[in-house]
């Protein structure tokens, strides 16, 4: 990370221990299945990537800017 | 709360390596079925993370009532009509990332959970990483000020995976590099800034590196070996500009590229301070 104060260049690197991600994503399925919660990894939450890849291969295609409207 | 049992259909790469050892390791969860079309492979990921049964047809494993979850981790052309059938016949579904291979079967994907009152999580996995997720909290608290860019990267020097195998046939993987690998950078990203609208997009897709199969030289090959009959018709370089009602989005990805550099990570630009964030890493 960079930044600047009062004229002075600051650059740190955080150091922080890195949990199992695997492991979350699956005991936060189980447990949300279980409370019938919507988490962040939900459909609803993910599927916009879904369309930005579509809208990404169409302007590819047609060699032109797409609008999502 | 009870303990679930689990029906992991698709027996690979994924499963073996994140599903398996996670159900396995969670004391919610035990593995009922271990499913897949070739019986060797679903009988050692029984053996592997102490499953009930190894059976080739998932339909047999979500018409049992004891199941409770199904993990989807199958090529990407199945991963709508088996989450479809795993929703509908009452289950909660975890399935592998892409969601499909394109937004109308996620959309279908959306409506299934939507209908019969189930979860749908998608393999996300990032959204789970602890440096992810010290970003989102950094860009959220707002230290970076003003967010107005973000670039990101996922080239690689000779990577292609599966070379003419389902992942570089488009009819079964939906696309190439974009969908394989892009599809993790570009979800973190709309989570760390809160899924902004996208208003217009511009890009470039190309597919050289593998024309000619035969002639194409690589470094490693998971998902391997090649399979010199099949089918490489998706692209292994994609370049876009994507405008956001946020920051704008630029993106470069190459599963195979004659640079020999792996250059794998996002930038976050702000007015204030900017974040460098090694794919994987912090």
């Amino acid at each position: 990370m960079w930044s600047s104060e009062n004229g002075v260049l600051y650059e740190t690197k955080p150091s922080f221990p890195m949990a199992d991600m695997f492991y979350d994503e699956i005991d936060a399925f189980i447990k949300c299945s279980q409370e019938g919660k919507k988490i962040r990894s939900n459909i609803d939450h993910v599927i916009a990537s879904s369309l930005l890849m579509d809208k990404i291969y169409e302007s590819a295609a047609k060699e032109k800017e797409v609008e999502i409207g | 709360m009870k303990k679930v049992k689990v029906a992991v259909i698709g027996n690979g790469t994924i499963a073996n390596s994140q599903h398996g050892p996670a159900y396995l390791k969670n004391p919610l969860s035990e593995i009922k079925y271990c499913v897949d079309i070739i019986p060797e492979r679903a009988q050692a990921f029984r053996e592997k993370f102490n499953g009930e049964y190894a059976i080739t047809d998932y339909h047999e494993a979500i018409a049992d009532p004891e199941v409770d979850i199904v993990s989807v981790c199958v090529p990407n052309y199945l991963h709508a009509p088996i989450t479809i059938d795993s929703l509908k016949a009452g289950k909660h579904v975890l399935c592998e990332k892409p969601a499909a291979l394109n937004y109308a079967e996620a959309s279908a994907m959306k409506k299934a959970a939507d209908d019969n009152h189930r979860i749908l999580n998608i393999g996300v996995v990032n959204r789970f990483n602890t440096a992810v997720n010290k970003v989102k909290e950094t860009i959220d608290a707002g230290e970076l000020g003003k967010l107005y860019h973000i670039y990101c990267s996922f080239r690689a020097y000779r990577s292609i995976p599966g070379l003419g195998g389902p992942f570089t046939t488009r009819d079964m993987a939906g696309g190439g590099v974009l969908i394989d690998w892009g599809v993790h950078y570009l979800d973190l990203i709309l989570y760390c800034i809160g899924n902004p609208a996208i208003r217009t997009v511009s890009a470039a897709t190309y597919g050289e590196m593998a024309k000619d199969m035969k002639d194409y030289a690589y470094t490693s090959m998971w998902a391997g070996p090649p399979d010199y009959s099949g089918t490489c018709d998706v692209e292994d370089f994609v370049t876009g500009m994507i405008r956001t009602g946020g920051p704008t989005i630029t993106l470069n990805g190459a599963w195979a590229q004659n640079i020999n550099d792996k250059a794998t990570f996002i930038e976050f630009l702000g007015d204030k301070a900017g974040i460098k964030l090694q794919y994987g890493g912090n």
